[in-house]
């Protein structure tokens, strides 16, 4: 199965998910994982079928220094994506 | 869209620095899905009440 | 940018306060288990005692002696060696726990500098308010004023020191926030409260060896009572978790009319774990990070304010002496900081046992830190708990509500919520249990040298590294709490469903469930075998 990983984190405005080769933004998490989706499937050569996996993981340094001594994770997510 | 560069960003959030009017506002309209939420886990809580007050000792009925 | 590797089990056992919790407080364990091979390293361990500026003839209080080393009195291999060290023994706990926790600052990539700096001006308060709080007249009772030559004392026992230490942090924190702010670095309140339940599980651990020395039906007795706490704390967890939040829910959204997302977040902060519970939940809906940030706020000032309010009233409204541990086991369930709840089960325990030692007039005397441990022990259930919940949550929320497309949600989500300093804890309980009913042949008399060992080792741990690490914690939730915050906020509505949610609905649940399981159950009474 093909995957790619992303850090995921919020700048205050948008959803922002990104690794050294791409940065994808949205406005929700829909927006993000359609831009993704988009970006994947246009990109990725897939056969019919095939699942493709985006892994993100969160970036705990959107979280405000004073709070991870309580909470250490946000959350990570998968979004499947099939052809 | 993919931006081939990753941007700069801020180390940390604080409350000043995000767009938060709209977290207070907006309310939905409570839907079916909810009272399922609330309903399913008051009904676990009384289940739960149940059976603990049964199997711990130290509980009133003993 | 810096990347984030994918996130493993282990990810953060080298660079997390929970995790240097646990290693700090297990490595403090294992130096006391050495006694066991005939080796005392943890006797330094200072501990204050009470004093007055012109004892009696004869009587008890010197100034000389208000800081000692335990291991003067429980030390069953060096005791000549720290005899000698009195007042010396403050400096030595600072040097080795400094040295202890500066290298924990270091691998979490602290600024060190500033840490050692810190922990430095924060230690030494701590120790003048430890001091100042055993003067005889602030902390005795009028069972034992008369050693110290007083007619008249304040009856506060060990609790006036945790009340000084809070009060001369929240001056810092409200007053100097300068001072407060460079402080910042180094007043951790959870990591110390987290190391301070590590230990505590050694004295949960300990109880029956301690008590076993008196009696060895005492020392059954404790260990099944530790276990009673056990089960009953999960019991009542359980439930409370089931009925609070769907109620705080149900308040936020019907009554204050919050959007979705906030509600649940809200709702976990202020009925389950406060901030952890809140960041769990805002994760598990997946609000974005703000709403978090903003209950999270709420949450740390909040329990300070039942820190301060609740110890007090359990002890001297309801349910008083009669039900200490229904009184703990809803502190933890109504509390909503790790660091607030230990405290103020640490403070109830101490108003607790003062008041039963002045009403029978020293006739009931209950050991310490089972009333502490009552309050801790609904609280690690809920902590443990958290990830479970928040994993059926976003379960709920990523299929059922938003139905996002091609979303799964990990199930490794509920161990990197699990709180690991818990580890610790049970770890050291069950070790010791393991120790009193193996080797310890359950307090049985051929096995009296081997608990004595254990016994050495034990006391500077669970007594004397324990109160330390609680009045660090006063302290550094003093130095972190600005109340300003709360009157700042631009989240007003928030406040007042914290407020009507938590004296309305949270604290009373808490009560009913903790008497419902706890109701009748006492620590054992030690009189007679102390002085």
């Amino acid at each position: 199965m093909k995957a790619i990983r992303l850090n995921i984190w919020h700048d205050g405005r948008q959803w922002v998910a990104s690794n050294d080769d791409f940065t994808f933004r949205g406005n929700s998490l829909d927006e993000l994982d359609q831009n993704v989706r988009r970006y994947v499937l246009s990109r990725e050569s897939l056969s019919r079928g095939d699942t493709f996996r985006v892994y993100m993981y969160f970036d705990n340094r959107t979280i405000p220094e004073w709070i991870r001594p309580y909470a250490q994770h946000y959350f990570d997510r998968i979004l499947e994506i099939k052809t | 869209m993919a931006e081939e560069k990753a941007t700069e960003r801020k180390e940390t959030l604080s409350v000043s620095a995000l767009e938060a009017e709209d977290v207070m506002a907006g309310a939905e309209e409570w839907v079916g899905t909810e009272t399922w939420l609330v309903v399913g886990s008051l009904i676990a809580a009384v289940i739960a009440l149940v059976i603990g007050l049964l199997v711990v000792p130290t509980s009133v009925l003993h | 940018m810096a990347q984030y590797p994918e996130r493993r089990w282990y990810t953060g056992m080298l660079s997390t306060e929970d995790w240097w919790a646990v290693w700090i407080a297990l490595f403090f364990f294992f130096l006391g288990l050495l006694n066991v091979f005939g080796v005392d390293l943890v006797g330094w361990m200072t501990y204050p005692t009470k004093w007055v500026f012109s004892p009696a003839e004869g009587g008890k209080g010197a100034i000389s002696h208000a800081f000692y080393a335990l291991g003067k009195k429980y030390s069953a291999h060096a005791k000549d060696f720290y005899k000698g060290l009195g007042w010396w023994s403050v400096i030595w706990s600072y040097v080795i726990f400094g040295i202890a926790l500066t290298i924990g600052a270091a691998f979490m990539k602290w600024d060190v500098k500033r840490y050692a700096i810190g922990f430095t001006i924060i230690y030494f308060l701590t120790i003048a308010c430890w001091f100042i709080g055993h003067h005889a007249f602030i902390a005795a009772t009028k069972v034992n004023r008369h050693k110290y030559g007083l007619d008249f004392s304040l009856n506060m026992g060990g609790g006036a020191s945790f009340i000084i230490a809070l009060i001369v942090g929240l001056i810092i924190g409200n007053f100097f926030k300068g001072a407060a702010n460079y402080l910042s670095v180094a007043a951790k309140p959870e990591w110390y409260i987290k190391t301070a339940i590590v230990t505590l599980g050694a004295k949960l651990g300990y109880l029956p060896i301690k008590l076993a020395g008196m009696s060895q039906k005492l020392g059954k007795e404790a260990a099944g009572l530790t276990f009673d706490l056990f089960v009953a704390g999960a019991a009542a967890t359980i439930v409370a978790y089931l009925v609070f939040w769907p109620g705080v829910y149900t308040i936020s959204r019907k009554i204050f009319k919050l959007p979705r997302q906030t509600a649940a977040t809200l709702a976990s902060g202020i009925s389950i774990c406060g901030v952890s519970a809140a960041v769990a939940t805002g994760a598990a809906v997946r609000a974005r990070p703000v709403v978090a940030i903003m209950v999270s706020a709420l949450v740390v000032i909040w329990a300070v304010i039942e820190l301060i309010i609740l110890p007090g009233f359990f002890t001297y409204v309801w349910p008083g002496t009669k039900d200490p541990l229904v009184a703990g086991a809803s502190m933890g369930m109504a509390v909503k900081t790790d660091g607030a709840d230990a405290a103020a089960g640490e403070l109830l325990d101490e108003f607790m046992r003062t008041k039963i030692e002045i009403e029978t007039n020293g006739a009931v005397k209950w050991p310490e830190g089972i009333i502490t441990a009552s309050a801790v022990m609904t609280k690690v259930w809920i902590d443990m708990f958290i990830g479970i919940w928040a994993f059926l949550l976003a379960v709920v929320w990523v299929y059922k509500f938003e139905r996002r497309p091609g979303e799964k949600v990990p199930a490794s989500e509920i161990w990197h919520r699990f709180p690991k300093f818990v580890l610790g804890y049970f770890f050291c309980w069950f070790f010791l249990l393991a120790l009193f009913f193996g080797p310890g042949q359950s307090g049985a008399p051929e096995a009296k040298a081997f608990l004595k060992n254990v016994k050495s080792g034990m006391v500077p741990v669970e007594k004397g590294m324990r109160k330390l690490f609680f009045m660090l914690t006063f302290m550094s939730l003093g130095i972190i709490t600005d109340f300003k915050k709360l009157r700042e906020a631009q989240f007003g509505k928030m406040v007042w469903v914290y407020f009507v949610s938590l004296f309305c609905f949270v604290i009373p649940v808490a009560i009913l469930i903790g008497y419902l399981f706890h109701h009748g159950m006492t620590p054992p009474n030690i009189a007679e075998y102390v002085k």
